[in-house]
């Protein structure tokens, strides 16, 4: 080989790792936060990594609202996952004032801050825009499962103290809690088996490890028509269109007092002090696209509803969530040392 | 036979012109995005082109992201060979033996061993989905916590089995990693471990921070104070030393045999992934090997075998996402984020109600390593001229690359200043002659190990006795005494043999059988 040829393949060789590291550097820029009217260069910041649940809703928000001509940009998903959405709050709480940075936030966060002493952040600190949709949470079984209703499970649990096993996530999340409250009501105990991924929870309950889950219906829809699982029970006000027969917790005789109606909510928020035109801005991009078919569409098939609140009927939403969800959360560090 | 049928009219879909154009820019851009440290994830790097595939028709989106995945895959090997910088868990296990063929002056063998045993094993891979899916995904379902644990024990034999040539720096190493993936919030129960309140630490340390610094970085320190005007890589002449020979070849059968279906079984299992598959086969093709004592020192079968597993795993992870909805890694949770962007819902009946999807994707994945490997096989020489790029080019290059990629993962400035720190501790143990590699193997492989063992003692109300009563457990666990007996004893013979031949011959430190079932106990 000529020496000629040899540099000239060395330089190509080179020329291709600088052109990737330019690529790679204009890729992560471009978090300049601008204060205008109208903002621009919105980035919405999730807690999930890609394909998590906030992310995948953060980029459907950005798909509708293009599609019902609310905004003509690309807004970027930007992921902080940190401590189940501290990492997210503490990031927008690092850009007060900015008007270009909103977070999908979910009603998780509210319970990280409460479960976590001195949290960095919390979600009063940012300033709420608007509340867009309750993701009703309902308890699943195999079909082969001898319980068709909540207290059948109950029922066995007492006969079983300590032995039955519910799958989910971390203990602080949202099933975890509504179950440690039946367990409080009921004077049961069952056991908590923890996945950090969605996959290997629905496969303990088809291997017979787990018996229950509590979820939502985008967790099960699937499992349930291809008649691997059965939905027993709906925590809510209102049994789901999809599973006709899963009556509700208050009708099977749970009275659950002092729960809130919405439990597992989401929402979009901006930093502190964003200001007043700005959060009207978005108002105005989210409740047009909540008014759109593919947004209805959307929430039929995740099994949730609309709640479009903003203003302060959105904070005293919040603030109730958190007081109602404090004395679990108590119990869940009672429990855990 | 339906599948069959079904996969041929899938590759007719993705045979279009349209179609292979979007495969082409996705395996080379894949390629060019992966080969830096930092977007080099697959997954990663499918999020952050997921906008652009989306503008796409689902089966062209979904065809260019299966692209993208193999292209990155490839990009993650080839820095592991060629720089020793494992930008992917899987390819964490390349640095043993293909920066050895590396450093030897084989890296187009490797690398080109790396491209067709990826091919061999997905060809396997797809044949295995077509034909064994419904079996293969009850077997999925019966993976439990205790069948995890199991197969964890056999994975982290290879950790112990590589420590080298002094165990107690090897469980120096282990330790340590083990020790840094305790970092952060607990899952099971939910309580922060070793994160001094600081919210950077929470979710623990990024395995990318970790492995630039400990490889990377400090690879370009030790190499400037040594190697200072010197050739940094034997680098070969002549075209026909830069491919794999017909020898490598033949050698390499039976451990790409053993690595495609390792890989596709473990892909199979939700949560299993590439990087269990790849350590579960170098595990297996070592102690099986006739050249066992070649392992470490860059035997060829040493890339074969876990590439091999790390391609098959595609298909293998197709399995759970495709027939049960449920992703079996994180490249495949991307992948299941655009089927729900597009409007699709992936799960049991995905088969029945979108077989225009199903079948193309399977099929773009089989041609994807195709593509892969007519672009690659052509272009090595090219990529090993990056070995003679020279020093003052190529280190601040890497240093830059490291800080960039350290940074990008999650946009954090605390990672850039753990990378750092990382570089040290790497530096320290090369001066030391402490292995590295354990330390990454054990960060990579230790909270899998450690939650799988707490949920099966959850399950069993914690009487052990449940690694055994399961029988896929039980076999695992089976499986694993017999190769510590097997390997014990072909060392002794040979050992005996050695020390008949020549009495003076001081004893070769043996692996400690006793010392690898602990995690089991």
């Amino acid at each position: 080989m000529k020496p000629t040829a040899r540099h000239l393949r060395a330089v190509a060789a080179f020329a291709v790792l600088l052109m990737g590291a330019t690529a790679c550097s204009t890729l992560s820029a471009g978090t300049n936060s601008s204060s205008s009217a109208t903002p621009s260069h919105v980035q919405i910041v999730v807690d999930t990594g890609p394909g998590g649940g906030s992310d995948i809703f953060a980029r459907e928000i950005v798909k509708l609202a293009q599609q019902s001509k609310g905004i003509s940009s690309n807004w970027p998903v930007i992921s902080e996952p940190q401590g189940g959405g501290l990492g997210a709050m503490a990031y927008m709480k690092g850009k007060p004032n900015a008007t270009n940075f909103i977070a999908a936030f979910t009603s998780k966060w509210v319970i990280s801050a409460l479960s976590t002493t001195n949290p960095p952040a919390q979600l009063s600190d940012l300033t709420p825009i608007a509340e867009l949709a309750n993701e009703t949470q309902i308890v699943a079984v195999p079909t082969s499962s001898k319980y068709h209703n909540f207290n059948d499970f109950v029922a066995d649990a007492k006969q079983h103290p300590g032995q039955l096993v519910q799958v989910g996530g971390a203990p602080s999340s949202v099933d975890n809690l509504l179950a440690l409250k039946v367990e409080k009501d009921t004077g049961t105990k069952w056991k908590y088996l923890s996945f950090a991924d969605g996959g290997p929870r629905i496969t303990a309950l088809l291997r017979g490890d787990a018996q229950m889950m509590i979820g939502a219906q985008s967790d099960f829809q699937e499992q349930v028509d291809a008649g691997k699982l059965r939905i027993i029970a709906v925590f809510g006000n209102t049994k789901l269109p999809a599973f006709p027969n899963a009556t509700t917790m208050a009708s099977q005789g749970f009275a659950l007092s002092g729960l809130p109606d919405q439990l597992q909510f989401r929402g979009i928020a901006g930093p502190p002090g964003m200001s007043a035109a700005a959060v009207s801005y978005y108002v105005g991009v989210l409740s047009k696209m909540v008014k759109s078919p593919g947004w209805a569409k959307y929430m039929a098939s995740e099994g949730d509803t609309t709640e479009f609140v903003t203003g302060p009927a959105l904070k005293t939403l919040l603030n109730k969530f958190s007081t109602s969800m404090k004395p679990l959360v108590g119990t869940l560090s009672g429990a855990g040392q | 036979m339906s599948a069959l049928n079904h996969l041929l009219d899938g590759l007719g879909t993705a045979l279009t012109p349209t179609n292979l154009l979007w495969m082409l820019i996705g395996c080379v851009l894949g390629t060019i995005v992966g080969i830096l440290p930092g977007l080099g994830s697959p997954a990663a790097t499918l999020a952050v082109l997921l906008p652009l595939t989306l503008r796409l028709q689902p089966t062209t989106g979904l065809i260019m992201m299966a692209g993208i995945y193999h292209g990155a895959k490839f990009a993650g090997s080839t820095t592991a060979i060629l720089l020793n910088i494992p930008t992917e868990t899987s390819s964490v296990v390349l640095c043993y033996d293909g920066h050895e063929m590396a450093k030897k002056g084989r890296a187009g063998p490797a690398m080109g061993m790396s491209a067709i045993s990826g091919f061999i094993a997905s060809t396997v891979g797809v044949i295995a989905l077509t034909f064994t899916a419904p079996a293969i995904a009850n077997l999925a379902i019966k993976f439990g916590p205790p069948e995890f644990a199991a197969l964890m024990a056999f994975g982290l034999m290879l950790v112990i089995t590589m420590a080298g040539k002094s165990p107690v720096k090897g469980l120096i190493s282990m330790g340590l990693g083990l020790l840094v993936a305790t970092v952060g919030v607990d899952l099971v129960s939910g309580s922060q471990r070793y994160t001094f309140g600081n919210i950077n630490l929470y979710d623990g340390v990024q395995f990318l921070t970790l492995t630039l610094g400990l490889f990377a970085v400090a690879e370009v320190l030790i190499n400037v104070e040594t190697k200072r005007g010197k050739p940094l890589f034997a680098v070969p002449k002549g075209f026909r030393a830069l491919l794999p020979s017909k020898a490598d070849l033949k050698r390499c059968a039976s451990a790409i045999g053993l690595g495609s279906v390792v890989g596709f079984i473990i892909g199979a299992l939700p949560g299993g992934g590439s990087t269990i598959g790849s350590f579960v086969s170098y595990t297996l093709v070592k102690n099986t090997s006739k050249n066992s004592e070649e392992f470490g020192k860059g035997a060829i079968e040493g890339v074969a075998g876990p590439e091999a597993a790390n391609n098959s795993e595609a298909g293998g992870a197709m399995i759970p996402l495709l027939s049960l909805g449920l992703p079996g890694n994180a490249s495949t949770s991307v992948m299941l984020a655009a089927l729900l962007l597009y409007g699709v819902q992936p799960g049991p009946l995905l088969f029945t109600n979108h077989p225009e999807i199903a079948w193309p994707v399977i099929a773009s994945l089989y041609l994807g390593t195709l593509v892969l490997l007519v672009l690659n096989l052509p272009l090595i020489p090219m990529w090993v001229q990056i070995l003679r790029i020279p020093y003052w080019i190529l280190y601040p290059t890497i240093l830059v690359l490291a800080v960039v990629g350290a940074y990008s993962v999650r946009g954090s400035l605390f990672d850039v200043w753990m990378m750092v720190g990382f570089s040290l501790v790497g530096y320290i143990f090369r001066k030391l002659d402490i292995p590295a590699a354990p330390m990454l193997m054990a960060f990579v492989l230790g909270p899998q190990a450690e939650l799988a063992l707490r949920q099966s003692l959850t399950l069993s109300n914690n009487s052990p006795l449940i690694f055994v009563e399961r029988p896929i457990s039980a076999t695992v666990l089976a499986l694993t005494v017999a190769v510590i007996a097997f390997t014990t004893v072909s060392r002794y013979r040979r050992r005996r043999r050695v020390a008949a031949a020549n009495p003076t011959t001081p004893s070769v430190t043996t692996v400690g059988a006793n010392t690898v079932d602990e995690p089991v106990k």
